[in-house]
């Protein structure tokens, strides 16, 4: 057998497909030609490697969304369900839901304090000036009124949540509110544009800010850029019925996102590359108790034995490498973790290191780590 | 010779695989039968059964998580369509392999044809000019490190992208053979083809796949 012809049969050989007189020659090929035995080393490694891929997982819940799609109608199925109703059928329920929607529509309209001053916005010029005045609440209940033939609403709008803060804060809040104090209506020089600026919550603040008198923190028109301390926004947010535009903004950007397998996977990794294992470890923390299905929760138990081995937390890193060659016997780190946890074992004073090592060295002793270990045992275990 | 006892390992496995796979066939056979009627709960455990495989053979063969869930997805509605047609005259597995593996074939197809019509037209269909990197593939181009699973991540991503070089018909056959685990036979039938094409097929990608994974794993000589 020459060399080709030695190359040909290594996937036969890899499969354990050659038998007899073939293998036997094969045999004889090896033990006599370097080259061929270096060629089929590697070509061993590259089939190792490639089963080292390992399996992969599809994202949580796959299977249930296959199921969501399978129960959903197909486009064809919808448009031929509209299709095939009598018109006897639809046409009662196309009125029905004409009817309903314009009933929504008006009652919406006599609801919403936005929906009623763009209404009033785009009315006339007389119309317009009343507007404002009635929602920012600083005119006689009587000329309200008189202006806008809508009745007041039963609950207070954002707007005019925001505007009486603006105009009437209740007794004694102006020290207890601290930055959200604000001035008496008729103590603001700019009375309209303070309204306007209320009305908007989320508006840029003004260019010149107004003056502000003793003791009083923030304008009204500033809010927005200047937000109040926690408990002035607590106060802001339980007030019952009374939940502003702005607090509710506030408030979305305050809550903290929940954070994807991605993210904390990620993040995880780059603290810890970063060497800042700290933040490493919370994240890999969280991303093993949010997302214990994930395919990378081997990768993250690994990962943060060493983060806590990296810390010097090595009772806790013990015992991850433990549960981790536990539940993953044939991962890839496994060798890298059997090491770890022979070091671990030494450096808390545990002669089963020793043990532990030795093992790593007869079942693993090809991998980088053996070098270090076989100075450990010759310096730690005589 | 190590070789002698990794083909009686192998004989060993086989016949230990032949029991799970008989359990496996007839928990396969009332799941389908139920699936049949329409009970979509049946279907979804046999999802549960073969999303993982499914889902490593599409990602393997393209490359990016998103497109693979995306195809495994279409691979099972496909199957479940089509489930009135199949008259369990082969494992339910080797019928489910076939439109797989034809799927994913079909979707490189697709890709190719459309990154020629990328490529007429100046844009990358992927913006990337290749296989995306996967968010774990991103923090490790992001932050090399010298820590043990950036090193995994990256030779993963490598043996990867060494692996999408691969024509996509001994791509397909040293997946379903070396990741998969396929025997020659069922990948013959999953594929349609001979085994003797099966053979020649895997030895060509094997040998390729060395030459290109040779400079990653260390091998000098490897040409």
């Amino acid at each position: 057998m020459n060399c080709q012809e030695a190359r040909e049969a290594f996937s036969d050989l890899y499969d354990g497909a050659l038998s007899g007189p073939p293998l036997a020659d094969l045999s004889r090929h090896l033990d006599g030609c370097p080259v061929c035995r270096a060629e089929w080393a590697a070509f061993r490694r590259a089939m190792h490697a490639l089963k080292d891929l390992g399996d992969e997982e599809p994202s949580p819940g796959f299977a249930a969304r296959v199921a969501e799609r399978i129960e959903a109608p197909r486009w064809w199925q919808r448009v031929a369900a509209t299709l095939v109703l009598p018109l006897r059928v639809k046409l009662p329920i196309h009125a029905a839901a004409l009817v309903l929607l314009g009933l929504a529509g008006l009652w919406a309209s006599q609801r919403s304090p936005e929906l009623r001053r763009a209404a009033v916005e785009h009315a006339p010029a007389g119309t317009q000036q009343a507007a404002p005045e009635t929602a920012a609440s600083v005119t006689p209940p009587t000329t309200a009124k008189k202006t806008e033939a809508e009745p007041q609403p039963p609950a207070p709008s954002p707007t005019t949540v925001a505007s009486r803060k603006t105009a009437s804060p209740p007794a004694g809040a102006g020290k207890a509110q601290g930055p959200l104090a604000t001035p008496e209506a008729k103590d603001v020089p700019q009375a309209p544009a303070v309204r306007e600026e209320a009305a908007r919550p989320m508006a840029a603040p003004p260019a010149a800010p107004l003056p502000q008198p003793q003791g009083q923190v923030a304008q009204p028109g500033r809010l927005q850029s200047v937000p109040p301390p926690p408990e002035a926004r607590a106060k802001t947010e339980t007030r019952p019925g009374t939940e502003s535009s702005v607090s509710v903004m506030q408030r979305s950007v305050s809550a903290p996102a929940p954070r994807s397998a991605d993210a904390l996977f990620s993040s995880g990794v780059t603290e810890f590359a970063a060497h800042r294992y700290e933040p490493a470890i919370d994240d890999l923390r969280a991303f093993l108790a949010q997302h214990p299905d994930d395919g990378r929760v081997p990768d993250a138990r690994f990962l943060l034995a060493d983060a806590y081995r990296a810390q010097g937390r090595y009772a806790e890193a013990g015992a991850e490498f433990e549960a981790f060659l536990r539940q993953y016997p044939k991962h890839p780190r496994a060798p890298t973790a059997l090491y770890r946890q022979g070091e671990i074992q030494l450096l808390l004073g545990e002669n089963s290191g020793c043990k532990t090592l030795r093992d790593a060295l007869n079942r693993y002793p090809d991998v980088r780590e053996a070098a270090t270990a076989r100075e450990t045992l010759a310096a730690r275990c005589p | 010779m190590g070789t002698l006892e990794n083909a009686t390992g192998l004989r060993l496995q086989q016949a230990e695989g032949d029991v799970g796979a008989r359990d496996a066939t007839d928990e396969d056979r009332r799941l389908v039968d139920r699936a049949r009627t329409g009970d979509v709960r049946a279907f979804e455990a046999l999802v549960r059964r073969y999303e993982r495989w499914v889902f490593t053979l599409a990602l393997r063969m393209v490359g990016d998580r998103g497109d693979a869930e995306d195809i495994a997805q279409e691979v099972f509605l496909k199957a479940y369509r089509g489930l009135q047609g199949f008259r369990g005259g082969s494992r339910f597995s080797t019928w489910l392999y076939a439109i797989a593996s034809h799927h994913c074939l079909n979707h490189l197809a697709g890709r190719d044809s459309r990154a020629r019509r990328a490529e007429r037209t100046g844009n990358s269909p992927d913006g990337q000019g290749g296989v995306l990197p996967s968010a774990l593939d991103r923090v490790a181009d992001a932050s090399p490190g010298p820590d043990a699973v950036l090193e995994r991540q990256e030779l993963t991503r490598a043996i990867q992208n060494e692996l999408v070089q691969l024509t996509e018909h001994h791509r397909m056959v040293i997946i379903l053979r070396d990741v998969q685990g396929m025997s020659y036979e069922d990948i013959a039938a999953t594929l349609g083809v001979e085994l003797g094409t099966v053979r020649s097929r895997l030895h060509r990608a094997r040998m390729e796949l060395k030459a290109r994974l040779g400079p990653l794993l260390g091998d000098g000589s490897s040409t």
